[in-house]
């Protein structure tokens, strides 16, 4: 368990801080992505455009030096569950927005959001649950020799 | 850990992002909304009741564009790379916003001319989005046909590409 907890670590380190640099090195387009879901007014929006990111690259962090593993972990599944919720409420609404998720790239899925895009948040949200539930696993800060 | 130590934990790494977030925002200007430029704005106001129109507004009809059109106007279809290439404006650029600006067309375009800017029509946001980037490149003559391509397709005019001639 401890060595899956650590591979589901350094995917989704890796993953987040992909996503983080995508979604910050081209801040409008991602606003233009928030923007499109229609859920929140412009001041939230732009906020939003900051902050998921950043929130993004702080949990990848934590991730790979598996300090505050579990509490990133937390905040990674609720940050996805959200975005299952948002994209669902989309795909009810029957717009069609570009996900934005990683910037230009489109590592998994590509084209307007779909159903590809609540399978990929929820293998992430997947191995986010397994850091969560079972730690930081091998190689992490958080289990370090105490004197 | 004890739960409470991981919800304050997560709640100290969620504030740290949300102010690292809101200091970056007042930092890095993005917009939301396109703003009509001086050039744009309809002179009708009570203090300048004299004052000529000074053409089209921001959002203008399939009969302004065509008007545009007729005067060599330059287009940008902004739309997905499959709807231009099944049919779009004869001559019209493609420049999806979610590219961000190209080069090869930006090099096209000269910022104190008009330029037509359409998408798909209905709640179609390509167009605006595309606007907003060539706004803050100092392009402020545009225009953005609101019906979009069906609208400029069932009008009858010139068009290219898979749904043309």
């Amino acid at each position: 368990m401890r060595l899956a907890a650590l591979l589901a670590r350094l995917v989704l380190a890796g993953l987040f801080a992909l996503a983080a640099w995508a979604k910050l090195g081209d801040a409008q387009s991602f606003a233009f992505s928030v923007k499109a879901f229609e859920v929140l007014p412009d001041h939230l929006a732009v906020l939003a455009t900051f902050v998921i990111p950043w929130l993004e690259a702080l949990c990848a962090a934590l991730l790979l030096l598996g300090l505050w593993a579990r509490p990133a972990a937390l905040l990674l599944s609720g940050q996805l569950l959200v975005f299952i919720a948002g994209i669902g409420s989309v795909l009810w609404r029957g717009m069609s927005v570009t996900c934005g998720c990683f910037g230009k790239l489109d590592p998994f899925c590509s084209g307007p959001l779909g159903w590809c895009n609540i399978a990929q948040n929820a293998v992430l949200l997947t191995l986010s649950l397994l850091v969560l539930a079972a730690g930081p696993g091998y190689l992490a800060a958080d289990r370090r020799p105490r004197r | 850990m004890a739960p409470t130590s991981l919800l304050t934990r997560a709640l100290a790494v969620f504030g740290v992002a949300v102010l690292i977030g809101a200091a970056h925002s007042a930092r890095t200007p993005v917009a939301l909304r396109l703003q009509p430029t001086e050039a744009q704005t309809p002179a009708t106001t009570p203090d300048a009741p004299e004052t000529p129109p000074r053409g089209p507004g921001l959002m203008i009809s399939v009969g302004e564009a065509f008007e545009l059109f007729q005067q060599g106007t330059p287009f940008l279809d902004a739309r997905p790379k499959a709807d231009f290439d099944a049919g779009r404006v004869m001559g019209a650029f493609h420049n999806p916003p979610s590219t961000g600006l190209k080069p090869d067309v930006i090099q096209f375009l000269d910022p104190s001319r008009p330029i037509v800017i359409y998408c798909g029509g209905g709640d179609c946001k390509d167009s605006e989005n595309l606007a907003i980037l060539l706004q803050q490149m100092g392009f402020n003559r545009l225009h953005v046909m609101t019906d979009g391509f069906p609208a400029w397709q069932s009008a009858g005019h010139p068009v290219e590409g898979g749904g043309g001639p």
